[in-house]
């Protein structure tokens, strides 16, 4: 038999045929009815009923209540008595604890109920007896209350106390024998005692009141936290404003307020930032003062997509793959290997003094994990760039005869473009690596433009006005290309942190690391080693979309990454750091 | 100790009442499992067990059915369909305005035109008063509909026209819109017939019952001829008349072709499609139950071989219609319309209700056919309209106090078949009409999912 019975109207009268009450989304087997309060029903409301005979409403007590309020309002409410259509207590049943129930409530026990603030005090089932008064006295709180309503199961005797809160002389509980309410039918249709609307009657509201927070956080989980501001004045190219100030302020995108005064660094914590937001009911009516973000940046007048680079195509698809696999490639795993270099230069965290600097742990976990996010984020354009190279393959764009190749190795000259700065080199993360890390990723900066040409390349259209390549390269491209601007930024951040150590020599956060031989790296050697092949085998099976077998490889390669960070850290504890570029 | 005879069981047994469940009828198609709620004449679908479960309460009884539907919550509180019908204005009427006919179809309700009795054409005088009696019973704003049958109402072609004028100057008057209509045998339209005709935008129904050997030989002249030739000679103009533009404020002449369906139809798509190809706007099918021949209505046995064809029929409307094709076979048409609209009903028309027949004397009877017949007789234009004659008739003919009807799932899509052929013959197509309304219950589904933008 099947439980979930789907009625679908066809006809026209069985359209018409409106059956008065909850919509049909408010079925349970259907719904992503939750209790926060719910998208199509909020589930609590059932619980509201689930003694024949009265109607309670679970309150939670508001965090900041009107002046006046009952300090114990929160708990389960008895809001009515109404045992008169209740479907569980008909008037001519044979069963004793019904009509006993009836006279109750119809008599004495029902006329007290009516009168005052009544709440369900304790709650009893299988000999067990749930109080919902804490040790100290207090009420528990809705949530709680309405947690141990909900364990109660039907079928079993149930017997409920209920006290009354606001009695100006202390009244005896009333007990009360039942069971507990099944909601639905075993097809799923639910119970008629529930009014129209009734279990509608609380939802969600998501895209005004719970978008700045709500119970489960998911509708504010999609909105930013921390933006920057509208570039005004001048600009870099790429679009970020040239005043490194404004550039590297980041703003409350809920702040209350909107106007220029208001743009002020948004503070650390949530709890700093909280009274300076906009407020429930604000968000209620000003939402739309809220900015768009595109690309971490608010827009609040019309978007102006940043000017196009006038950087130059390659002359053709073999100048560009040539480009990708001999420079932007390797360059990406130089960068990575670099970042990790100076990554296992800091001390860790649990290594940071307890007698001074009372700021380095938290400012060596920031820093670490910033570091972090900057060498993974060329590890991924290093596989960006291999996808990149093996979709032109795809797409039959290699010089005939030739194929893709994995590149998975460093580069043996400096960043493309660069002048005046010396080849790859691995070095401590002291401010000499830190400056030289933010020249080379700046706005306009080499990094920031080694993807220009590819990007203009890609974008190309033939003289019958059609791309010449397909859309998803050039976005793989532009993805890359506009990466860079949050690197340079983290470096900016990384060096604001550490410049409390400016002066002190040595640098405190720094451990005392050297170049290692390859012969006392050797471990680690050999993991890296083996993880670029078996980065290589990856990227070729996925090439040839066997994928399958990638991601066996690709599981590998992450085993490996990891007994490389271990033996790296362990060595750099010691002060050898590993030679990396000593493996092709 | 003499032989016993013994009676086959089946042949004692005759089943007449319905078994099975009474309260909704369930059906499928490659689009799931769907039922007919038979209140409210409601098509949903439904989960794959409901039907075993339907039929395990209908082995309880119809009370068992009901708690079934209302468990699911589908039951409304009160019945589509009360045992009350209350008495509406009569805003229809079709005139016999001759009782005379120039053919001798065998199957005849008319009984050869003149009612069994002397054939006789209707004065002006009753027609006009007939007219003025419905255009005041109706208020402005409403509408009104004449029909013009008979006999072959073209016989009287004077009082038809002059009738027809006085209608629309009248009911233009009192700002009613009025209909007009016309069933016709055709032999003796005119040119100016056919002017006249497109000009009032009468909707015409034309008798015609095949090709040329088969419509001879069921609808012969008096003289024993066949009519064919001549129809067809005729046909051409009003049927191309349908394409002229119509008068401001009329709709446009309408011509359909309608079909006594006899033993003698052995091949009904064939003949459906000759009379589509004609040039016909649509063309419907009427079962012969009740027949002045006996020979030519239809019996049981044929009445089943009949329901094939009409299937067959009802297929090739279901391709066409799903390529987008037209196929005006108006039985199917309705139904999946009336199937489409829920239509639900306690009777099979509006004999009665909101339709009257006049005869040529004056005297009202609940439809044309049943002019003359003091079953239905329904007052006259002397003493007035017998309402209480009508609310009798129509608590008595109420399907819900009928046998079998009471307990058939079909009732309120049939409404109890004809009051004619029923009275006269008895309800002998009721497998017949629960077969068709079964088979378009699928149609419309299959339709309904193929091209929802035909059903609106």
């Amino acid at each position: 038999m099947s439980r979930s019975a789907e009625f679908k109207p066809r006809n026209r009268t069985a359209r018409a045929a409106s059956v008065v009450g909850n919509p049909a989304t408010a079925r349970l087997d259907d719904a992503v009815g939750n209790c926060f309060p719910g998208l199509e029903l909020d589930v609590r409301n059932l619980d509201g009923r689930f003694f024949p005979g009265l109607l309670f409403r679970i309150v939670a007590a508001p965090l900041t209540p009107l002046p006046g309020t009952p300090a114990d309002e929160g708990g389960a409410r008895l809001v009515s008595v109404c045992w008169q259509n209740d479907p569980m207590l008909p008037e001519r049943s044979p069963e004793p604890w019904v009509q006993a129930l009836l006279s109750a409530l119809s008599g004495d026990a029902g006329n007290t109920l009516s009168v005052g603030r009544w709440y369900l005090q304790w709650v009893e089932q299988g000999g067990k007896r749930i109080s919902m008064i804490q040790p100290n006295g207090q009420p528990y709180d809705g949530k709680p209350v309405w947690r141990m309503v909900r364990s109660l199961v039907p079928g079993l005797p149930l017997r409920i106390g209920l006290v009354r809160r606001d009695a100006p002389v202390p009244q005896p509980v009333i007990e009360l024998h039942g069971y507990r309410r099944v909601y639905t039918t075993p097809d799923g249709v639910i119970s008629p005692v529930f009014e129209p609307g009734e279990l509608t009657q609380s939802l969600c509201n998501p895209w005004q009141h719970d978008f700045r927070d709500c119970a489960c956080y998911y509708w504010a989980s999609n909105h930013p936290d921390v933006v920057m501001g509208q570039a005004k004045g001048p600009e870099v190219p790429g679009g970020d404003p040239q005043d490194a100030t404004t550039a590297l302020t980041y703003l409350d995108w809920l702040r209350r307020d909107r106007t220029p005064a208001g743009e002020v660094a948004a503070p650390d914590v949530r709890s700093a930032a909280r009274p300076d937001q906009i407020d429930h009911f604000e968000i209620n009516w000003r939402w739309q003062e809220l900015n768009f973000v595109i690309g971490g940046r608010e827009i609040a007048d019309a978007y102006v997509p940043p000017k196009p680079g006038h950087a130059q195509p390659y002359k053709d698809a073999a100048e560009l793959i040539a480009a990708l696999e001999n420079d932007l490639a390797p360059m990406e795993m130089t960068l990575a290997l670099e970042y990790l270099y100076s990554l296992f230069s800091l001390h860790a965290p649990s290594e940071a003094p307890q007698d001074r600097w009372p700021t380095m742990r938290d400012d060596l976990m920031a820093v670490r994990q910033s570091l972090t996010i900057v060498a993974v984020s060329e590890m991924t354009h290093l596989r960006w760039v291999n996808q990149l190279l093996w979709e032109l393959d795809r797409a039959g764009f290699y010089p005939p005869g030739k194929h893709y190749t994995p590149v998975v190795r460093h580069s043996h000259q400096g960043p493309v473009g660069l002048d005046g700065l010396h080849g790859p080199a691995l070095r401590v993360f002291d401010f000499e690596a830190v400056d030289a890390y933010i020249r080379v990723e700046r706005p306009g900066g080499p990094l920031d433009t080694a993807y220009a040409r590819t990007v203009a390349t890609l974008e190309q259209r033939g003289a019958d006005g059609q791309h010449l390549y397909p859309r998803h390269l050039y976005e793989l491209a532009a993805k890359i290309d506009s990466d860079g601007v949050q690197h340079w930024e983290r470096f900016r951040e990384m060096r604001r942190t550490l410049s409390t150590y400016r002066h002190a020599r040595p640098l405190p956060y720094l451990r005392n690391v050297r170049l290692g031989s390859p012969k006392e790296t050797a471990a680690a050697l050999e993991a890296y080693e083996a993880l670029q092949s078996d980065l290589r085998h990856a990227y070729a099976h996925e090439a040839a979309r066997e994928f399958e077998l990638a991601q066996q490889a690709i599981g590998r390669a992450r085993k490996l990454m990891d007994v490389l960070n271990r033996e790296a850290e362990s060595l750099a504890a010691r002060g050898i750091g590993v030679p990396f570029f000593s493996v092709p | 100790m003499g032989s016993v005879t013994t009676v086959p069981l089946a042949s004692l047994k005759r089943r007449r009442a319905f078994e099975g469940p009474t309260e909704a009828h369930c059906f499928s198609t490659p689009h799931g499992t769907h039922a007919l709620l038979v209140d409210g004449s409601r098509v949903y679908d439904v989960p794959g067990d409901f039907e075993s479960r339907l039929q395990a309460a209908a082995r309880e009884g119809r009370a068992a059915e009901r708690d079934l539907i209302s468990a699911f919550g589908l039951l409304d509180a009160e019945p589509a369909i009360g045992e009350h019908i209350a008495l509406p204005t009569v805003n229809a009427l079709a005139l016999a305005v001759s009782e005379h006919c120039n053919l001798a179809c065998g199957y005849c309700y008319a009984d050869g035109g003149s009612f069994g009795s002397e054939p006789r054409h209707m004065p002006w005088e009753v027609a006009k008063a007939a007219v003025d009696g419905l255009l005041e019973r109706v208020s402005e704003g409403g509408s009104a509909s004449l029909a013009f049958l008979g006999g072959e109402p073209l016989l009287n072609r004077s009082v038809l026209r002059r009738t027809t004028l006085h209608a629309a100057a009248l009911a233009a008057q009192r700002g009613i819109a009025m209909r007009f209509a016309l069933t016709t045998n055709a032999t003796v339209l005119n040119a100016d017939d056919v002017d006249f005709l497109a000009q009032h935008g009468f909707a015409v129904t034309v008798s015609i019952d095949g090709e040329k050997e088969l419509h001879d030989a069921l609808r012969p002249t008096r003289g024993g001829t066949g009519s064919y030739e001549r129809i067809v000679a005729r046909l051409s103009s009003l049927l191309a008349a349908q394409k002229r533009k119509p008068v401001a404020g009329r709709p446009p002449l309408q011509v359909s072709a309608r079909v006594t369906v006899t033993p003698r139809h052995t091949a009904l798509r064939a003949t459906l499609e000759h009379l589509i190809g004609l040039g016909f706007h649509s063309v419907g099918f009427s079962p012969s139950l009740s027949s002045r021949d006996p020979a030519l209505q239809l019996s049981a046995g044929e009445l089943e071989a009949l329901l094939a064809q009409m299937i067959e029929c009802a297929e090739a409307f279901e391709a066409h219609t799903l390529r987008g094709q037209p196929y005006p076979f108006s039985n199917m048409l309705a139904m999946v319309q009336e199937l489409h609209r829920g239509t639900h009903r306690p009777l099979p028309c509006g004999a009665g209700a909101g339709y009257l027949g006049v005869s040529a004397e004056g005297d009202y009877s609940a439809c044309h056919r049943f002019v003359g017949d003091p079953r239905a007789a329904m007052g006259s234009l002397l003493q007035g309209i017998d309402d209480a004659a009508r609310a009798e008739w129509l608590a008595q003919r109420h399907v819900d106090t009928q046998e079998p009807c009471r307990s058939c799932w079909a009732r309120y899509l049939c409404g109890g078949g004809c009051h004619h052929e029923v009275l006269n013959r008895g309800r002998v197509a009721c497998d017949f009409i629960r077969g068709w309304l079964g088979h378009g219950l699928g149609a419309y589904v299959r339709i309904a999912e193929a091209r929802p933008e035909l059903l609106a």
